[in-house]
């Protein structure tokens, strides 16, 4: 692909809808699948819905290049978001910048790491966020748009282009979109963005670079206890890259399983500590070679376990999903953080 | 502002054409005295404890001629076109649970109406929150008319006193389908 | 027809550059560096020994930093460009 960042306006010759799609593709702009067209009144449309959020980019890695608000814009015209999905967009591409995410880092990781979107606040029900039954999953437009608005931006603004600045060794569906809202309404818990000292009207968007989510199956279980059972051994596990231990992860717990841990009286502290200590694997679990390479570098076995974080502050835990005894573990890609940005919105001025 | 006009355009509906026959249940019974029961239970958690308590329950009220326990070992499966046809031979109405989960609730609508198929009432246990899913199934396949009993989610985690809630809740309703007094 | 160019950026200025200076291959300090991945330190442990048959060794260490997926801490970096003229570091694999 030519790289054409010094030009903010293309001319093209006039395509119909096949050519536009051949042409895109052969840009190297998309993800594969068919793109809306970028053009300048749909892109200004996009960026009047910025207005409330004026301040400056920093370079994205791996290519290194400044966005515009226009360049911005037209990633997420092309990726089929509605222009009240920007502010939401631009929110969560803040967090990944920020440097604790190690967005060069995870960029040019083998690891199947994507960016982890979640939404908080009251613009999930403003914008139609799925919180609730299927909601890692397909058939919403704001999930699907606002995932995959982040993702082509990290393609075309950032250069992430798989295979080359991309090298993830197997990739992840997750890659296309992932994006969800935490189910506030059935959470039996404060929600996730009042935890971290944001208030229950701003709407925040949470970033990890994680991978795909991993169900934790638990249909069984009638207590908190039997559940954490469950869940710490289901999250112990020597494959995920959570194993190097200096990381954080997520947990998203179904609404029944959190209805379980809320009755039997478990807190998101509680779920926390517990996992602290027994989310650990046991070292009969890991191959000699590995071991040897994380002794090595500092990750020492804590008895007859290896840890696989800090300590309970890297443990997340949110709620979401509908009726279904289901929950989840989304292992980061280890050298990153869980970022949360407000979104500023126009109304609420800059 | 930018205004436009819409041309009319004729498109495809992606949804393709649907063509469903409608089969009707099989005929309701008159009275439950004398009949043989079927009870299949689909191996989900609290299933059994939920199809004994109804037995119980239900032994208590009504003089069957016979009670015969099926158990399918994959809840997310459909029961197998042998065990259909056996439970259809030896029983005059079947008992069927539970439907509590996506894969399982589709399963139980479908064994049940493949035994509405061969004549045999058959009252289908499942939950309010897969309700919707019931429906949309039982259209699909091809009989609307079949009547699921219909009871409180969840079920794999209540405590035993919520459990015998459940039960007195598929008694009541399981036999206004046999006898098919249950409002369409 | 025009479109915007998704790909659009412009180019931030450019980070500043180490000062020249004659470095001496033979006798200035070396710093071999790290960063926890499997084979990284016996990879440059085997280039130290090569260096042996050339020059002195006495001023070559190793240093590691203890996350190969993210970069080293500010401080490390600095400490370690006051203390060396020459560094070899390890492993992109």
């Amino acid at each position: 692909m030519s790289d054409s960042a010094d030009t903010e306006i293309l001319d093209i010759a006039d395509l119909d809808q096949e050519a536009w799609q051949d042409y895109a593709i052969e840009q190297g702009w998309s993800d594969g699948l068919p793109l809306v067209m970028p053009t300048e009144a749909s892109v200004a449309r996009m960026v009047a819905a910025a207005h409330g959020d004026n301040e400056g980019f920093a370079a994205i890695s791996p290519r290194q290049v400044v966005p515009t608000m226009a360049s911005l814009a037209a990633n997420a015209v092309m990726a089929g978001a509605k222009p009240a999905y920007f502010p939401t967009i631009l929110a969560g591409l803040r967090g990944i910048l920020d440097p604790s995410y190690n967005l060069h880092g995870s960029m040019a990781t083998t690891h199947s790491c994507a960016p982890m979107v979640m939404i908080n606040g009251p613009l999930r029900q403003a914008l139609g966020v799925n919180c609730s039954s299927n909601c890692f999953g397909q058939g919403w437009r704001a999930n699907a748009g606002i995932g995959r608005a982040i993702q082509l931006i990290l393609l075309n603004v950032g250069g992430g282009k798989p295979g080359v600045m991309d090298r993830s060794t197997q990739g992840s569906p997750a890659k296309y979109a992932f994006c969800f809202g935490e189910n506030e309404e059935e959470s039996p818990w404060l929600p996730f963005h009042v935890r971290r000292g944001f208030a229950p009207e701003d709407s925040v968007v949470t970033v990890m670079s994680g991978e795909a989510p991993h169900n934790i199956n638990d249909h069984g279980s009638t207590s908190a206890e039997g559940l954490m059972t469950t869940f710490a051994h289901t999250i112990a596990q020597p494959g995920a890259n959570t194993v190097y231990g200096k990381g954080p992860y997520m947990v998203v717990v179904g609404p029944e399983h959190a209805a379980t841990f809320h009755r039997d009286g478990w807190g998101v502290d509680k779920l926390r500590d517990e996992l602290w200590l027994r989310a650990r694997i046991p070292l009969k679990h890991i191959s000699e070679e590995n071991l040897a390479t994380y002794v090595a570098t500092g990750h020492k076995p804590t008895g007859d376990f290896l840890t696989i974080c800090r300590g309970p502050e890297d443990i997340h835990i949110s709620m979401a999903g509908g009726p279904g005894k289901h929950s989840a573990f989304i292992p980061s890609f280890g050298g990153t953080a869980v970022v949360s940005t407000r979104v500023k919105l126009p109304s609420a001025g800059a | 502002m930018l205004t436009t006009t819409l041309e009319a355009l004729t498109v495809y509906d992606p949804r393709g054409a649907l063509r469903q026959s409608v089969t009707p249940t099989a005929p309701r019974v008159a009275a439950l005295a004398g009949l043989r029961l079927g009870v299949l239970d689909n191996s989900k958690w609290n299933a059994n404890k939920l199809l004994r308590g109804s037995l119980a329950s239900l032994k208590a009220q009504h003089e069957f001629a016979a009670v015969n326990y099926y158990v399918k070992h994959s809840f997310s499966k459909d029961a197998a076109p042998e065990l259909i046809q056996q439970i259809a031979g030896e029983c005059d109405i079947v008992l069927t649970a539970i439907g509590d989960c996506g894969s399982c609730c589709s399963c139980c609508v479908r064994d049940g109406i493949a035994l509405e198929q061969l004549g045999v009432p058959s009252a289908v246990i499942i939950t309010t929150e897969f309700l919707r899913e019931t429906r949309l199934t039982r259209a699909a396949i091809g009989m609307p008319g079949l009547q699921p009993v219909v009871i409180d989610h969840p079920i794999s985690s209540i405590t035993d006193a919520e459990m015998q809630a459940r039960v007195a809740q598929v008694v009541a309703q399981a036999q206004q389908v046999w006898l098919g007094t249950v409002a369409a | 027809m025009r479109i915007v160019n998704p790909g659009f950026g412009l180019v931030p200025a450019g980070a500043e550059q180490a000062t020249e200076g004659k470095v001496d291959w033979l006798n200035d300090p070396i710093v071999l560096f790290g960063n926890s991945k499997p084979n990284a330190r016996e990879l440059l442990e085997g280039v130290k020994a090569k260096l042996a048959g050339i020059r002195r060794t006495d001023n070559i260490d190793f240093i590691a930093k203890n996350s190969a997926s993210q970069g080293a801490p500010p401080e490390m970096i600095n400490d370690t460009a006051k203390k060396y003229r020459i560094a070899l570091l390890a492993l992109g694999d």
